[in-house]
Formats: C-alpha cells, structure tokens, sequence
C-alpha cells in the first residue's frame, strides 16, 4: 500500500511497491492520457509531474511517489495553462499521431513551470527525452516557444 | 515474494539491510533497477529519506548527500563545473530528475557517465553500516578502490552507500578541467566511450594531471602510474613526448565490439581525445 | 496560397492533445484474455516436439492447428499464421498462450519447451538463392555504351534496415461471436481490409462475418501495413477458441524483434561516361534482404528499381533487382518503400561522378535532369511539368546551396568541418503499375444525413498523417460546407467500402480525387433535409499501360519531386556532426493543407537524416543487435535543428484539387543529403548508410572509402 497525491486528491494504491507508476496509473487508476511506448525511460510517452518535476513513470517504482504529488494530464488538461499549449500544439502543427504528445504536454508544462522565457536549445533539452518519430520535432519547439510567448504570466 | 521497505530513516534502512544482508536491494532512483527488471527478496526504498539529499562543503571536502538527484546537483553551484557538465549528458531531464549520482556509482555500469569525471575528481565513497550498538559506522573508499569491475562493486552486504565525498583540492585551481561523452546521438544515449582530464599547469610545468576513460574496459581506466610520468614535464617536453604517452595509454585500453560502438572506433577515439586534451 | 491549403486544426486535435483518444492499449474489453506468444529461438529449424506446461484453468494455447488455413495473406500467401513444421526465422510465432493475467501467461510461454532438428540456415542475402520476386528492364544499349564510353565507373551501395519505430507499438483485440458465426478485430492499422482479408483466408468466413475496426494509430510509416494482418489472425484464432475477447499488446522488445522492417539493400551501379562527362549507360544491379518470407517484397523491389535511376536521363540502361530469401524476420514496408535504398545509391554516385568529373555536384546533376516530355526507365513518359528548375532555384534562394559549398570547398582547418550536402529526388504516385485497376478498384462513399453533414465513407486510415482533416477538407471545397459539416470517423469494414490500404502516398491522390468527384455529384444533386448517398470507384488515368511481365509503361500517373539540403559540421575527432540546416523543397502538386504538409516533410526529412545518420540496426546470427530503444536511436529534438520548407506549385489535374502524392517523398533526400555533407566535410566517399561516426573515422584511418 502507498499512499500518493494524484492530481490533487489523495489516493492510495493498492499494488506492491515495485509496481511501475505507470501501471498504478493506467490499470489501477484508469488513467490512459499517460501511454507505454518502450518499457525502459527512452522515449518519454509515459511522462508525468512528480512534486513538479518530469519523471518517466514507466522507470518509477510506486514506492518512489510515497506521500509525493503525481500529475498525469487528465490532472491538468483542465487548467489554463492546458489550454494554452493545446491551441498552440494546434497552431504549430505539433501533434500527428499523438502518441507522444501526452507526454510532450507534461513536458512542456514541466519547462515552463521552471522556465517561463525558455531559449530554443532549452526548450530542445527539455523535450530530448521524448521521441516523437512524426514531426521531426521543430513544430513541437514551434508550439512550446509559442506558448511561452503567449503565456505571460500563466507560467 | 518480494517485501518492500519504505524506511523512514538511514538507520532504519542500514537495520533492514543488515537484517536482510545480500537479500536486499537499494533503490534510489530506479532508472536502471526499473528497466532491467531487477528485483531482490527485499526491495528498500530510499526514496523518502532527506537525510541523504544534502551537499554540503566542510573544510576542505565536498560531501554529495546518496539521494541527490542529478539535476538537483546540476544547479547547485557547490559542485564542480566539470561534474555538472557530465551529469548534464545523462539521458535527458526526465532521467536525470530521478537518477543519482550514487546510483550511478552503485551501479557501477562500465559506461556510467559520472565514473570517469569521479575518478579524476579523486571521489571518495562513503559507505555505512549499523553497528550492534546502533551507532552508522562509516567506511571510506576511493572510488577506484570502491568500483571493481563490471556493474561489481566493494559494498558489503550490511553496508549502504550514504554519501560521494569529493576533496576541494582535486578541483580548485586547475588550467583545465574536461569530461566528454561520445553517444550515438545527443540525449538518451549510453555512451560508447567517455574521456575526462584535469590538470595544473604552472610556470609551464605540469604539477598535476589526472586522465580517465569510461566504458573502454570493465571499470575506469585510469593509470596513476603514468600520471606520474607526465607530471612534471614542462609543455614542450609534453608535447614532444605526446605520442608515447598514447601509446601507453593505447595499451590499458580494452575496448569492445557491441550493438553500440566497435573496439577500434573506441579506442581512436579516446586517443584523439586524450592528444586533444593534452595540446596545452 | 490556394484556400485548400490554408491550415485548419485537425479534426482529432483536441482528442490526441487532451489524452482522450483512445489507442488499442487503452481499451478494454469485458471478460478479455491477454496473450503471450512461445516463439522459434532458431533461423531455421524442423520441430520436433513441443512440451507444454500444464495451464491452470483459464489459460489456452493456441496454434495453427486453430485456423482453417494457416496462411497469411499479404500478397501472396506463403507466410504461415503460426509455425507449424518448421521455422523459418527467429521470433517467427509457433504459438500462442492467451489466458486473463499477461504476466501468468508470459510466464507459460517461457515454460514451453520446443525441440528443433536444427536446419541449415541462409542469413546473408548473397549467399540466398531463393527470391520473392526478380525483375529486369532494359532500354537502349548498354552493352554498346560501356564499350565505347571515355570511363567507366563502378560503385557498390550497402543499406541497413532501418526501423519504423512507431511510438504506439503493435496491438490489436479479437472478439467472436458464437452465435452469428462472426469475429471482430479492433486495433492499430493502416489497411483494415488487408487485415479483413487476411481473416477471411484464416478463419474461412465470408465478407460479412468480419468485421474490422481501426483504433487511434500512433503511427505506421508502412510498418503496420502487413504484420497487423497476422497479428489479427493470431488473436482471432484464439478469440474464437476461447470464447472470450483476446488482446495482444507488443512490447517494444518484442515489437522491434518480429515486426517487419525496411529492407537492407545491395546497390551495384556501373556507369559509362562519355568524353564529355555524360552519363551514356548505367547497369544497375540491385539486391534486397526480403527475409524470410516474400510478404510485400515483390513490390518494394519494383519501387527501388523504379527509383534507382532517381531524376536523371539516362538512354542507355539495363536494371535488373532480385529480394533474397533469407532466414531472417520478414522485411517488409516503410515509408518511401524501396526507394530510399536507390536514391542513396543513385544521388551519392553522382556526387562521386560529379567529383571524378571535376564538376560540381549541381552542375553534374543539371546536365543529367529529365525534362517533361522525356522516356522513362521503362518506356513510359515524364507526362507534366518536371520542376527540377523551379526546386532548385528555390533551394539555392533559402539555403545558399552553392554559395556555402564553394566556401566549404575550399581547405579547411582545425577541429570542426563544414560541408554541405544536396539530394534531388522523385516519388511515383500512387501503387506501382495497374494495382490500382487491377487489384484494388477503390470504391468510396459520401453519405449525407437528413440533419445535412456529410459522412465520408472510406477505408484509409488517419495513423497521424492528418488523413481525417485532409479528406475532410477535399469534401467541404467540393461541397461548399463548412469543415465542421464533414465526418470522418475510424474505419470500420461493416461500414466503410474498399478504398484501398493506406500505403503508397496514395490516400490523398486516389481516394482523395474519388471525394472530389463524389462531393461534386452530391452538391449537383443535392436536396436539404433528405438522407443521400453518392458512390465512385476508381478510373485509371494512365497514358502508357504498364505491362509487369515486361516491366513495361507508365509505372506511375504522375510524379511528386523534391529537394533537399544539409549543412553540417564534422568532428574530426570523434566523426560526430553537428546539423547546421535543413531545407526541404517539394513538389506535391497543390498542398491540402499547409501545416500537415509540413509536417510531412519536417518528420519525414528527420526519418531520411535518421536512416543516413545514426539508425543502426544490424542482423546477426538472425537476430537484431539493437533490440529496444535503448539501442536503437532515432534523432531526439537536440539532434536536428531548425529547417525551412518550401512547395513549388504544380498541380495535377488527376488529384484533387491538384494534389499530389506526399508522405513518402519527404524521406527520400534525408540520407543522401547527409552523406553529401559529410563528404565535403571530410573530403572521403562513403557506399554505405547508416553512415555512423565509426564509419566516417574508418574511412580516415584506410585514407580512403567506405
């Protein structure tokens, strides 16, 4: 049993504490937004905030979240600043297949959260740990770059 | 069946592993037991442990807290520009927010991206265990003593690794400091080889110089031997005996063919660096 | 730009930004099974015996013993659903344990003990003697022109696999109803109808007692083509066993072990130049790795020798291609399909004629283009406008093409080397030959609702390339709606008709010209308020037939042409490079929609730098060394940088509004331009892609080529 802060409400799982995080949250906790693409922290479609911060939860034991604070996008798909990157994620033609692009999502936020005026090598790094294999890429830097020019203030 | 320990403290998690001994498993991070799919009889997690997430300076030594995350030392200014450097190289944010530099040590994988930059900064690791009185009694190896071969390290089965302890001097004052990771592509990747360098030059002579290299044989090649020969040589002598020393150097290597890289492309490579590194 | 082109979100924006689409992996089914497979750990062996562990109540095994016709149909049929006798390649299924806990049942698989009499193996395709397909083509007098040319030179091109890598790997779910007779199969495709098909053959089921459905599909680029078909009759045969709906989800282990991949190639070019430099004849001869079956391999060897010309005129020409048989996983299709092996080969040999010439690779390659109105290969006609002026013009105006590389050209010193790097490149259209008139006759609906939206009725699938918003928008023109008045939902085979698979870049070119012609009936006829419906099957439009037994005529209607520029810089010592630009200008004929276009191209150039960079997968022993994502590395977001995209307008009048094919084309000039690049900079020749730095520093250390 471990107890965890999951988009706000406190929760506690019910899985052994080895358990991937991100099996806590997709079977136990019906939470799909996150998404399994390798099984071994490459390519970041299973991204999530843990106290603010990116962590892949496909690599995360549940004991790791103990009394932490997880965000999965079904957790901030409602706020703002969602909305903000979902119109810019449509302007710069940043999403194709979309697999990735949850994970792009939490990416983003957990950049800006940090770094309100990011550069584009930063906002490169930032994403460097999620592949996306559709875009090349440069229309998700578009789109985070976009945000961040129209998110004064948000971030 | 596996029992997970959560401990709520570091002598509660040196009692569990003292109890459990080679059962058990530490887990900081998790970045490299997770994929690998590794478990134990008994799984201790460290993750709640704040105790370990310190850096602190005393005196003339740099202890890095067993918890701290890599991106927690990147920011902090307390730690050597040329570690930072080499932490920044590590897969990509979302790794180096979870992984630690002790994990990294502790895994002790012939291409962890720390080990070379920690061997020529003369790392020192600090490992602990209780004692039948309670008392955390703590045991201090160099890093090369510590590390002893591939993913083998000198841990014992009641002892935790509770902290990276670096000494000021190996750092202050240097001409040049260096770390290089050669990867198959900018983040997210295991490196094929890695080099670092730090040396002092003064008056035009070498006082100091420490040479390292990753994932070029089972552990860190670093050869204190010929440290000593090159210490002390002004830079035209340096320079004139430049290709002697990669050719001893040449010898120590023991790189490998792997789906990653291939023996030759390694060994050149650590040889152009190191003639590089050594063009002062 | 014309309205078309102008861009609107896409239809499913909102569903993949929020995380509410809803992926095969994230569905489930009541009551269902989960299925692990036992698997040959040989290249090729007789089974002798399988041992099964005892399963606990609940679990099953499923073999070929469980279908009607244990034979996958792609093109043809060899390939069995579940090795039965023998194996043919390592990770070829031999059978599957379903049951409702995935671990148990993985578990059972690794308890299965099969023994094998150990055959002999071929896992080198010079050493195959089989072949799924050969063809030969010849024009003019090669013979006659290598005899009296000034020069000859010859070149070999090797190419590696090179992985889709897909971020959603393969899934698929299998429900059968026991009381109609019926199975329905739901997953991540891009042909519901070759998987519908293929369940027919396997389970021997008429039409309507399939039912194929395609789910959100986090991309393809060719490899969810075929290998969805077996992956459907596998669950399909143990739904039907169990009585229970089957899912099986690859992991990325096992997704990149047995999934079919580009085909490594063999490129062998003899070139006869005349004292004047001119390309007289060309023999080519071209070898693919087909694997262990033939699956799509005959074609995929027709595109690369169609290709293996690239833009050039050339009146003397003799090519002949054979896919070897080999004891490996299957090779089958992605994105550009054949072609990108022969415009390697084609566009670095006229760097290294250009180079043996003391031309400029530009100027050599001016004095080589094709012209409209010119013979193809194969005896058909370059019919419309070819842009190769207008491509270039625009390329040299964004990306100062020949300005950089008379700088780069010149001697240059210290650590980092810069060099700058073009390829020219063409697609042809559409399938290959009659397959359109012949195989496929695509039939399309428009359904209009009393509540007047119109719903198109069409097989091809969105798998990220924005097909529901480009179809959508083909209809709203023609019709005159609004986008929103538009439907295009996933589709389902009990309610779509056959519009054909989603492969060959031709969704927008064929089935998008079927939504014009129907959108313009509907709108003639239309009458608000009423329930209406407009069907339209394929017509060819092709000039010269093509005849295959001859390899003859009009392989393609039409052409889409590009162009593509690299500038690096290269580390001397560890043979690394930095991407300095990447340009990227295309002939697509009318763009449908601006960002999805370019799109296309941005993720597609990415897709060919990766094939000629870093994306090393290589075979041994018949198994990949490079298993997961851990080893195998495509271009993260710090590998690539910015780059300008540019479309010449040319439309064609066959597509709709104009539009011609796209998606493949985008990969075509990536790898080629890279290898150029890295050859100014270094000053070497290199024949083999990936060109990784381990290649570029051997090619130093034998002060020559690789």
């Amino acid at each position: 049993m471990v107890e965890f802060t999951l988009n706000g409400k406190n929760v506690t799982s019910q899985q052994p504490p080895h358990t991937r995080l991100l099996d806590v949250l997709r079977e136990e906790f019906g939470l799909r937004a996150t998404k399994e693409g390798c099984g071994e922290g490459e390519c970041g479609a299973c991204s999530v905030l843990v106290e603010g911060m990116l962590w892949n939860s496909c690599v995360t034991p549940l004991a790791n979240v103990r009394r932490k604070s997880v965000t999965t996008l079904e957790g901030f798909r409602d706020t703002e600043r969602y909305r903000l990157l979902e119109q810019c994620f449509s302007e710069a033609g940043a999403v194709q297949c979309g697999f990735c692009t949850p994970g792009m999502i939490m990416a983003a936020e957990a950049l800006l959260s940090h770094n309100p005026w990011p550069l584009e090598a930063e906002i490169r790094e930032a994403i460097s740990g999620n592949l996306c294999r559709c875009t090349g890429y440069n229309m998700i830097v578009d789109a985070v770059r976009r945000a961040a020019a129209k998110g004064a203030g948000l971030w | 069946m596996v029992t997970a320990c959560m401990p709520a403290s570091v002598a509660e998690a040196l009692y569990m592993k003292k109890k459990a001994g080679e059962r058990a498993m530490f887990v900081a991070g998790g970045t490299d037991i997770m994929p690998a799919r590794q478990t134990a009889p008994v799984m201790i997690y460290l993750q709640g442990l704040h105790d370990l997430s310190r850096v602190s300076r005393s005196g003339t030594v740099l202890s890095i807290g067993a918890g701290c995350s890599y991106t927690q030392l990147i920011h902090d200014e307390l730690i050597p520009l040329v570690l930072r450097e080499a932490m920044q190289s590590i897969a990509a944010p979302a790794i180096r927010n979870a992984g630690t530099l002790a994990g990294n040590v502790c895994r002790a994988s012939p291409a962890g991206d720390t080990l070379p930059v920690l061997h020529v900064l003369e790392a020192v690791v600090v490992a602990g265990h209780l004692a039948d009185s309670g008392a955390i009694v703590e045991r201090r190896l160099a890093i090369e003593k510590f590390i002893l071969g591939n993913r083998r390290t000198a841990l014992r089965p009641e002892e935790m690794v509770l902290a990276v302890e670096i000494p000021c001097s190996s750092y202050e004052n240097l001409t040049k400091m260096q770390s290089c990771k050669v990867g198959g592509r900018k983040a997210q990747a295991i490196a094929k080889l890695s080099f670092a360098g730090i040396c002092r030059v003064k008056a035009d002579v070498l006082q100091d110089v420490r040479l390292a290299f990753g994932a070029v044989g089972p552990a860190v090649v670093r050869s204190r031997e010929l440290e000593k020969k090159i210490q002390g040589l002004t830079l035209t002598e340096l320079a004139d005996k430049k290709n002697d020393i990669l050719n001893e150097y040449a010898a120590l290597l023991q790189p490998l063919d792997d789906q990653r890289s291939t023996a030759a492309y390694r060994r050149q490579v650590c040889l152009s660096l190191l003639e590089d590194y050594l063009t002062l | 730009m014309k309205n078309i082109s102008k861009a609107v979100e896409k239809k499913d924006h909102k569903q993949k930004t929020s995380g509410r689409a809803m992926y095969i992996a994230d569905k489930k089914l009541t009551g269902e099974l989960q299925a692990a497979f036992v698997r040959s750990e040989l290249p090729h062996g007789r089974i002798l015996k399988i041992e099964l562990p005892p399963l606990p109540e609940g679990y099953l095994a499923v073999d070929g013993r469980d279908l009607a016709d244990n034979h996958l149909q792609v093109i043809t049929a060899e390939q069995p659903v579940f090795a039965t006798e023998e194996v043919s390649y390592i990770g070829e299924a031999i059978l599957l344990i379903a049951g409702p806990d995935l671990a148990t049942a993985r578990c059972l698989c690794r308890e299965t003990k099969v023994t094998y009499e150990e055959l002999p193996a071929v896992l080198d395709m010079d050493k195959a003697s089989a072949a799924a397909a050969r063809y030969h083509f010849a024009k003019g007098d090669v013979a006659a022109a290598l005899a009296r040319a000034a020069q000859i030179v010859e070149e070999t091109f090797t190419t590696g696999y090179q992985e889709q890598a897909y971020l959603e790997p393969q899934g698929v779910a299998a429900c059968w109803d026991a009381e109609e007779g019926k199975i329905t199969v739901y997953g991540s495709m891009q042909c519901p109808y070759y998987v519908h098909g293929a369940l027919m053959r396997a389970l021997n089921l008429d039409a309507q007692h399939v039912r194929v459905v395609q789910e959100v599909t986090g991309g393809g680029f060719g490899g969810k083509e075929d290998y969805p078909s077996l992956l459907a009759c596998q669950a399909a045969a143990a739904a039907r066993k169990a009585g229970a709906p089957v899912r099986i989800i690859h992991n990325r282990r096992e997704d990149m072990a047995v999934t079919p991949k580009r085909h490594p190639g063999k490129l062998h070019y003899a070139a006869a130049l005349d004292a004047q430099h001119h390309i007289i004849g060309l023999k080519i001869n071209i070898c693919l790795d087909a694997g262990a079956f033939p699956g799509l391999s005959s074609v995929v060897l027709q595109r690369s020798l169609l290709s293996a010309v690239g833009v050039y005129r050339v009146d003397n020409l003799e090519a002949e291609g054979r896919a070897a048989i080999t004891n490996t996983v299957p090779s089958g299709a992605f994105r550009g399909f054949g072609a990108p092996q022969s415009v390697f080969a084609v566009e670095s040999l006229m760097n290294h004629l250009a180079a043996k010439t003391g031309m400029t690779p530009l100027a050599f390659r001016l004095l080589h283009g094709v012209k409209q109105g010119d013979e193809t290969g194969t005896g058909g006609r370059y019919h419309h406008h070819v842009p190769l002026p207008d491509l270039i013009a625009r390329a040299e105006e964004l990306s100062g093409y020949s300005r950089k590389y008379a700088e780069y050209a010149r001697p240059q010193t210290g650590r980092y080397r810069r060099g700058i790097g073009l390829a020219l490149f063409l697609h042809g259209c559409g399938f290959t030959g009659s397959a359109e008139k012949d195989v496929i006759r695509s039939r399309l609906i428009l359904r209009k609702n009393a509540d007047d939206r119109v719903e198109i009725l069409a097989s091809n699938t969105d798998m990220g390339q924005g097909l529901k918003t480009t179809f959508s928008k083909i209809a709203a023109e023609a019709l005159g709606l609004p986008l929103e008045r538009i439907i295009c939902r996933n589709p389902d085979t009990d309610r779509v008709p056959n519009s054909g698979p989603t492969v060959a870049s031709r969704s927008i070119l064929i089935v998008g010209k079927l939504i014009e012609r129907a959108a313009r009936r509907l709108k003639a006829e239309w009458v608000s308020g009423r329930e209406q419906e407009v069907q339209e099957v394929y017509k060819d439009d092709v000039l010269i037939p093509w005849d295959l037994e001859k390899f003859r005529g009009d392989a393609y209607p039409t052409y889409s042409w590009g162009l593509n520029v690299v500038e690096l810089e290269e580390d001397r010592l560890t043979g690394m490079t930095n991407l300095l630009g990447i340009w990227g200008v295309f002939d697509v004929g009318t763009v449908i929609d601006y960002t999805i276009m370019k799109g296309q191209a941005e993720g597609g150039i990415l897709q060919g730098i990766g094939y000629g960079s870093m994306e090393k997968l290589e075979a041994q022993g018949g198994q990949f060394r490079q298993g997961s994502f851990t080893d195998y590395l495509i271009p993260t977001a710090m590998d690539t940088v910015e780059s300008e995209i540019a479309f010449v307008d040319n439309p064609y009048d066959g597509g709709p509004f104009g539009a011609k094919g796209a998606g493949e084309l985008t990969l075509l000039g990536g790898a080629p331009a890279y290898v150029a690049a890295v050859e100014q900079a270094t000053g070497r020749a290199y024949h083999a892609v990936p060109l990784t730095p381990e290649r570029i520093l051997a090619a130093e250390d034998k002060g020559g080529e690789v």
